[in-house]
């Protein structure tokens, strides 16, 4: 870095010019100060005055304490060298330079420092120390072992067997009051040649690809606007967020109530809009019902997904923007080449966590339609409640959630690949 | 000289800030999309609006068109009376309180203990138990259903103490204590936690038990308001299991006792005032707890 300094200045030499050189200079020493030399001078000096103190208590108290672990002594011995070097060969003009600089400004700091550290050994443990110390360590994994014995239990219980009891369950037949035979692969194959799961499973999907095409980037427009407003964020996100805090059994029975054909609220307003009596089957109508509970689910969600955009929109960095907007950038390519990009890993946490929830919908569509006008509304969950509990074929039903459990797993495992690809991209 | 700084006020703004709305165009944008996202909040809200107004609706007004319904409007509170009458709502809120503060007292102590145990104590293989603990946050809840409630019908442990726990608080309680999830949160709070703490605590004499309930415990009180206000929160707006295993109305929780409601075929403004009524509790709880409740949903989805 001198060199170049040097070389920078050549013959030309006014006072100013130097001072000025001399000035960044230092400047740059003091970063390096910061950033190289003294992480390395911290490490042995103090390990140095470590083991003087230790000696001095050792004569003092011959107790010691057996929580400190000793670091490895061949491993502290450190070389310290000046990071910086000037040219061994200097002009004279350079040497004037040099000693005018020292004198005005004092050597650099650097340049004291001793170029070894002389790094005693540690003393050893005496033998008594280290018998208490694996006491110490065994009484302390034991007492760890105690502690997660009742979680332990509880996920054996509820958790685990249940887990592999569905595995088994699903391989035999099992119905209440007869006793599960064996009956090998049989429920698979009924499941697969079993139109109506298969339908059950294309509501599920279906519902979720609403879900996301909606329900993601209207929060997004939301959030955009609820983070920059002046007045009134408070009141809009309480608004947005209210339905997701709603249980979902009120807010079931509310949107029933409000889909309900002739006399709900929303046939009611289009009827006094258009002028004629409007009765539109909501949940009735086999082609309308998913997307009536989709509404039901983005109406419940936004708010939830609004405040997760929100959260991300504070990490982007500000400058980002003031730049943009110093070069004249429009609001939409604002959007467009900065938020967006930003955001995509947060895009993509909604989106899969609206997938994984659109999936397992089951309170709503059990209580709006029960499976709907002919079971065009039946998602899995319902279609397994009801093989299980109400047509009591256990074995089958249980099939029907080991695949359940797959689909749902490998959705899962599908996000995690995506999002640990996007770190370590970065 | 340095040059001169274009001024540039910060109001905490992206993409609308003070300067831009200078420009007329994007004045227009901006106010349009305001217009937009409080019609937006309004229509958001316009459920709950509708719900008191059904809920205040005499009962003749009900399957009338809405031109009628505000002509002849009159303000009637006697629903609430008959809805509270009818259904006993007490019951089912003592009972959704018990079991949601049981399964969330329950839950906290079981993993927090494990977390700590798992995060500094290190016992045996506890990589293993770790990886067996963490790997049940995949499992979704419907498909163990089945083998739980069976195993509920059913009960016994090792062949001893053969009991029927359905329609008991026990069969709402005791699956609701496995969550891994909680151990999950529980254990990236504790790894971040200084040995110097317990080191410290251990040096002054306190036995390993008394530095979890005394030191651990307190260190880590608002992380467990937060994980107690979110479990909570989820057991007590729970509706699959308690479908499942109750079906008597001593035993039932709110949101089923709710739901109830509706299969006997009461008029629309009973129901929805029995609907308002039970949402009380909620939107309470939220007042309260607002701060914590935002916290705890930010916390957990960007947590996964």
């Amino acid at each position: 870095m001198s060199d170049d300094i040097f070389g920078r200045v050549g013959n030309d030499l006014s006072e100013n010019a130097i001072k000025g050189m001399v000035d960044d200079e230092l400047k740059s020493h003091k970063k390096e100060d910061v950033s190289l030399p003294i992480i390395k001078l911290k490490l042995a000096p103090t390990v140095d005055n470590v083991v003087d103190i230790k000696k001095k208590e050792k004569k003092e108290k011959p107790k010691e304490s057996v929580f400190q672990v000793p670091g490895a002594p061949g491993l502290i011995s450190v070389k310290m060298e000046s990071t910086v070097r000037l040219p061994d060969t200097l002009t004279p003009s350079q040497k004037l330079k040099k000693a005018f600089r020292y004198r005005r400004y004092g050597r650099p700091a650097r340049q004291t420092l001793p170029s070894t550290v002389i790094v005693k050994p540690l003393p050893e443990y005496k033998k008594q120390d280290m018998m208490k110390l694996k006491g110490y360590k065994l009484k302390k994994s034991l007492l760890g072992a105690q502690m997660v014995l009742p979680a332990l239990l509880v996920f054996l219980l509820f958790s685990w067997l249940p887990i592999l009891k569905t595995f088994t369950i699903a391989f035999q037949k099992f119905e209440t009051i007869n006793k599960p035979v064996y009956v090998g692969l049989a429920n698979f194959t009924k499941i697969l040649y079993d139109p109506k799961f298969w339908e059950a499973c294309a509501h599920s999907g279906i519902l979720s690809a609403i879900v996301i095409a909606i329900g993601t980037w209207i929060p997004l427009f939301l959030a955009l606007y609820v983070y920059e407003v002046r007045r009134g964020s408070s009141l809009l996100k309480i608004l947005y967020f209210i339905p997701f805090l709603t249980p979902a059994v009120p807010a079931a029975i509310l949107w029933k109530w409000i889909y309900s054909q002739g006399f709900g609220l929303i046939n009611g307003c289009l009827s006094f809009i258009l002028g004629h009596p409007v009765a539109i089957g909501w949940l009735t109508d086999s082609k309308l019902v998913l997307l009536s509970i989709a509404i039901v689910f983005i109406w419940k969600n936004t708010g939830w997904a609004m405040l997760i955009y929100m959260a991300g929109l504070q990490n982007i960095p500000k400058n980002l923007f003031e730049d943009a907007s110093l070069n004249g950038a429009s609001v939409w390519s604002k959007i467009k080449n900065i938020i967006v990009p930003s955001l995509i890993p947060v895009i993509m946490a909604v989106v899969f966590i609206q997938i994984i929830n659109g999936m397992q919908v089951f309170t709503e569509v059990y209580i709006m339609t029960n499976g709907g006008p002919e079971g065009s509304s039946e998602v899995i969950a319902t279609y397994m409640y009801k093989k299980a509990f109400l047509y009591m074929d256990i074995g089958y039903a249980s099939g029907v959630a080991v695949f359940f459990l797959f689909l749902l797993v490998s959705i899962t495992l599908l996000r995690m690949n995506l999002s640990g690809g996007k770190r370590s991209n970065r | 000289m340095a040059k001169k700084k274009r001024n540039i006020p910060d109001d905490g703004t992206y993409i609308f800030p003070a300067y831009e709305l200078k420009d007329r165009n994007n004045m227009l944008i901006y106010r349009i999309w305001g217009a937009v996202v409080f019609a937006g909040a309004f229509l958001t809200a316009l459920p709950f609006l509708w719900m008191l107004i059904t809920a205040v609706m005499p009962t003749e007004l009900i399957f009338a068109p809405i031109t009628k319904i505000a002509a002849g409007f009159k303000v009637d509170f006697s629903h609430f009376a008959r809805a509270w009458e009818i259904t006993p709502f007490l019951g089912y809120f003592l009972n959704s309180i018990l079991v949601a503060g049981s399964v969330v007292a329950g839950q906290i102590l079981i993993s927090a203990m494990a977390a700590y145990s798992l995060s500094k104590l290190r016992p045996p293989m506890y990589q293993v138990i770790m990886a067996l603990l963490l790997s049940t946050i995949l499992i979704p809840f419907e498909t163990i259903a089945i083998p739980l409630y069976l195993f509920m019908r059913d009960f016994s442990i090792a062949g001893f103490f053969k009991l029927n726990l359905i329609n008991t608080y026990w069969a709402l309680i005791l699956p609701g204590l496995a969550n891994a999830f909680n151990i999950f949160i529980f254990k990236s709070f504790f790894d971040k936690l200084p040995n110097d703490f317990i080191e410290a605590a251990r040096v002054d004499g306190y036995s390993e038990i008394s530095i979890f309930f005394k030191i651990i415990i307190p260190i880590s009180r608002s992380i467990i308001t937060v994980i107690a206000i979110l479990n909570f929160v989820t057991i007590w707006n729970s509706f699959f299991w308690p479908l499942i295993v109750t079906n008597e109305p001593n035993i039932y929780t709110l949101m089923l006792g709710i739901y109830k409601i509706i299969e006997e075929g009461q008029p629309w403004n009973v129901v929805m005032a029995a609907v308002t009524i039970s949402m009380v509790p909620t939107i309470v709880g939220f007042a309260i707890f607002q701060k914590q409740v935002m916290r705890g949903i930010l916390f957990t989805t960007l947590q996964e």
